[in-house]
């Protein structure tokens, strides 16, 4: 199998611009329908050099440490259409919704009600799409870190020969929840997200330059996960698409989701 | 030879042709681009497609139905007559009235045809769609999706542009989003999200319960003409409601009696404040996959007819901070789109430097057992083969392993859906591999899913020792119709007696008269009885030239006595 700047014709340190001309030339050439084949190698080239080329754009020592892990964290994104991360979200009417929604977590008749959470929910329909992400993904960090001190609280009181398994809140409540957010769509899409599964394909592919290139990047990643994860600071977690869900795997398992 | 392009929508459908000079909508026997997809038949037995069958649901609700594309690919049947129809026969009788237009139109044979389908149909519903145009005679080159066929439309007119823009399409029944990229001639689709079941025809559906509720009647034991009659009047209130900020309207009960029912802005958007909460979530979706925020993107695109609602207009503007875009008829640029897929297929020069490329915009894989313990292993997971947003056409495969030693047999079942689990997934079907008898090892075998530009699904897998391939067969599945039926039904409905195209006019004036005098009461509906007295006289004679003249002189004081009853 040929690299991927053989399939589409560029030079090994092209830029993003030049990538993507080439494989719109290429494209052109290619019927999709006919030759499926040939389209599919095309465009995983073209998905692999965006990857390589996202990675080796990554600034090691940028301008401020939580604007490279974003863009790093958020690597599915596209350099090319200009994203910048230093946006100016709404922090007091994300953050009063946050300090709401923990007050009812930390109230054991409050966190069960359902009707409380819709209450909560319904003050989301003023947010644009930003900060709705944006609190979704703080909800789902503060919903993992209250449920873990709720296990650990409630299991130490219990450790007298027998063991409950604490009960954080109905299943109809925390069902919902799931629900209006389809987390459990989500926890699916991250763990097998589609850069994740063909960069996995594409390791075995190609060449030995690339999977250093990868295996760089794939170093790189370890050690932010670990540090969100010692982040107490929901705002700052945003875009925390893999640490987020390694985290919702345990809300899962504390809140007895049937996913 | 041309290729038509399809909007088969769920409350209209349109047709299209791609010329030299772009895009073009072909209009129907009545001269109106938009064709509402309602089928009946007349009181002669014949089928009645369009206008006539429209306005005939509520004069004749037995004999018509309308809104079957949601049913698309169920066993969801109707009879009218004495006949059962599926909504593939229905969709297919619609199909064929618009192909009999494009033939009038382009004085040629249409055999071939691109037809829209909402991005979030799944494999079921996508196949059901192609049967419903082989019955109606025509050669589906290509399904497309709704917002790419939208976003084309939109592309052609800024090819050299480089953009990133979002499509919201809300049809009659059907809910996508999609986001797109445009570079150098290339429009790729990044991502897509919506929901199959959720569109204009539920807002009237959540104001005709209103209507009820103030009426203090029961939907359900509701008279099926008064029903329909309600409905229509909601369909009307909420489609004035886009312009005025108050509607009224009379309407005459069961009782014969006449009231008068209204609504506001503020009451409808109180209303359909559950349907809005919907709305929002396949649009956080779409662009969360896309990995973009708001600013990155360029213009936000409204399609469909449900999108001129203010409420569906603001709660975009409120989650972009930008206005949106609709230049383009939101009733029409599906279709338009459908023509310039058609012109790439078919290779016109004008698009020479265009491609698209769509995605697949959910998960597809199959059911797995996972072992738990030592040997001991948990059915019912989900292992995905295709991830959702991948570029599409996409051939991918797993290797997996029987679960004994010594198994002969293999029940793979294939599902769509972004669960981990199964169970909360759609089952697309299923296909049983029998394996050499082993008992010394695990058997392998290779499972290929392939999905191809249209969205269709083709499943084989692969017994590694004896490399015997099995394909799939959608087998168990009750919605999915077998080429011998598809067949059987193409011959069936051909048979049938469909109304002849030069009379549609008539047919729908009557049908309108007829519609008129169920809305309305005393004076106003003797008059109406006077007109279609006066009509039927003048169709018994046949006179080609006197029918013309009579009914352009009654449309007039036709159309007034409609604006009436709405206020």
């Amino acid at each position: 199998m040929a690299a991927w700047w053989e399939i589409l014709g560029v030079e090994q340190d092209a830029d993003l611009r030049t990538v993507k001309r080439a494989y719109a030339g290429k494209l052109k050439a290619i019927r999709q329908d006919e030759n499926p084949a040939e389209f599919m190698e095309l465009r995983e080239a073209y998905d692999f050099a965006k990857v390589i080329i996202r990675h080796e754009k990554v600034p090691s020592q940028s301008a401020t440490a939580s604007q490279s892990e974003n863009e790093d964290l958020q690597y599915r994104g596209d350099d090319d259409i200009g994203i910048s991360y230093d946006y100016e979200p709404q922090p007091n009417i994300i953050q009063k919704l946050l300090e709401q929604a923990e007050t009812i977590l930390d109230e054991k008749t409050r966190r069960g009600d359902l009707e409380e959470w819709q209450r909560l929910f319904d003050g989301l329909d003023v947010f644009d799409v930003d900060d709705y992400t944006q609190f979704e993904n703080a909800l789902l960090y503060l919903l993992g870190q209250r449920s873990q001190r709720i296990v650990a609280e409630e299991t130490r009181r219990s450790r007298r020969g027998y063991t409950i398994r604490p009960k954080i809140m109905s299943r109809e409540t925390s069902q919902y929840i799931f629900d209006y957010f389809s987390w459990n769509a989500r926890q699916h899409y991250a763990f097998y997200s589609k850069d994740m599964q063909s960069l996995r394909t594409l390791l075995h592919a190609h060449t030995e330059e690339s999977r250093a290139a990868l295996a760089e990047s794939a170093n790189a990643q370890r050690p932010r996960q670990q540090q969100q994860n010692e982040d107490v600071n929901p705002i700052s977690i945003i875009f925390m698409v893999l640490g987020g869900l390694a985290l919702l795997r345990i809300i899962l398992s504390a809140l007895g989701v049937e996913v | 030879m041309n290729i038509v392009g399809i909007d088969l929508g769920t409350t209209n459908s349109l047709i299209s042709v791609f010329t030299d000079d772009g895009p073009e909508l072909i209009p129907n026997a009545l001269g109106d681009f938009l064709t509402p997809s309602a089928v009946g038949l007349s009181g002669k037995g014949q089928v009645l497609v369009g206008q006539a069958a429209k306005d005939r649901l509520v004069t004749h609700p037995q004999l018509t139905q309308s809104r079957f594309k949601r049913y698309m690919g169920t066993n969801w049947g109707q009879k009218l007559g004495r006949k059962h129809y599926r909504a593939e026969d229905l969709s297919a009788l619609v199909l064929g009235s618009l192909k009999a237009d494009a033939e009038a139109h382009l004085g040629a044979p249409v055999e071939r045809a691109i037809i829209s389908v909402p991005a979030y149909f799944n494999d079921v519903q996508r196949k059901a769609t192609m049967a419903a145009g082989q019955i109606a005679g025509l050669k589906v080159e290509r399904l497309i999706n709704e917002p790419t066929a939208a976003a084309l439309a939109y592309g052609l007119n800024d090819k050299d542009g480089e953009s990133t823009f979002l499509v919201v399409d809300l049809g009659g029944g059907t809910f996508d989003v999609s986001i797109l990229e445009m570079f150098d001639g290339v429009m790729e689709v990044r991502a897509s999200a919506g929901d199959a079941f959720l569109g204009g025809e539920d807002f009237t559906d959540v104001v005709t319960k209103h209507f009820a509720e103030k009426l203090d009647v029961n939907l359900d034991k509701f008279s099926a003409k008064k029903a329909a009659m309600l409905r229509d009047l909601a369909d009307q209130a909420k489609a004035k409601l886009s312009s005025e900020h108050e509607v009224s309207f009379k309407f005459i009960d069961d009782k014969s009696n006449e009231q008068t029912l209204s609504l506001t802005r503020n009451k409808f958007e109180e209303l359909t404040e559950g349907l809005l909460k919907k709305l929002r979530h396949p649009i956080q979706r779409a662009v969360m996959d896309a990995g973009l925020r708001a600013e990155n993107i360029d213009q936000v695109v409204l399609v469909g007819g449900a999108t001129r609602m203010p409420v569906v207009r603001s709660l975009i503007a409120r989650m972009f901070k930008t206005f949106p875009v609709h230049n383009i008829n939101p009733d029409h640029v599906i279709a338009m789109g459908a023509a310039v897929q058609a012109g790439l297929v078919s290779r016109h020069s004008a698009l020479d430097d265009i491609v698209m490329t769509d995605v697949c915009p959910f998960t597809l894989g199959t059911e797995v057992a996972i072992e738990i313990a030592r040997g001991q292993h948990e059915n019912g997971h989900f292992q995905p083969i295709i991830e959702r947003n991948t570029v599409i056409p996409v051939s991918r495969s797993v290797r997996n392993a029987t679960i004994h030693k010594g198994q002969t047999q293999l029940n793979l079942r294939i599902f769509q859906g972004e669960a981990p689990r199964v169970n909360n997934n759609v089952f697309l079907g299923q296909v049983n591999v029998s394996i050499p008898k082993n008992n010394k090892e695990h058997e392998a075998v290779d499972i290929r899913f392939t999905y191809d530009v249209s969205g269709v699904l083709e499943v084989l897998v692969e017994v590694l020792s004896t490399k015997e391939v099995s394909r799939l067969v959608i087998e168990g599945n009750p919605g999915a119709l077998t080429k011998s039926e598809i067949d059987a039904r193409f011959k069936e409905l051909d048979k049938l007696k469909v109304h002849p195209r030069d009379e549609t006019v008539n047919v729908a004036f009557t049908a309108r008269l007829a519609k008129a005098y169920e809305n309305h009461l005393g004076d106003t509906r003797a008059e109406i009885q006077h007109m279609i007295t006066v009509f039927e006289a003048v169709l018994a004679r046949q006179n080609k030239h006197e029918i013309t003249e009579t009914r352009e002189e009654i449309e007039p004081h036709l159309k007034a006595f409609e604006d009436r009853s709405i206020f």
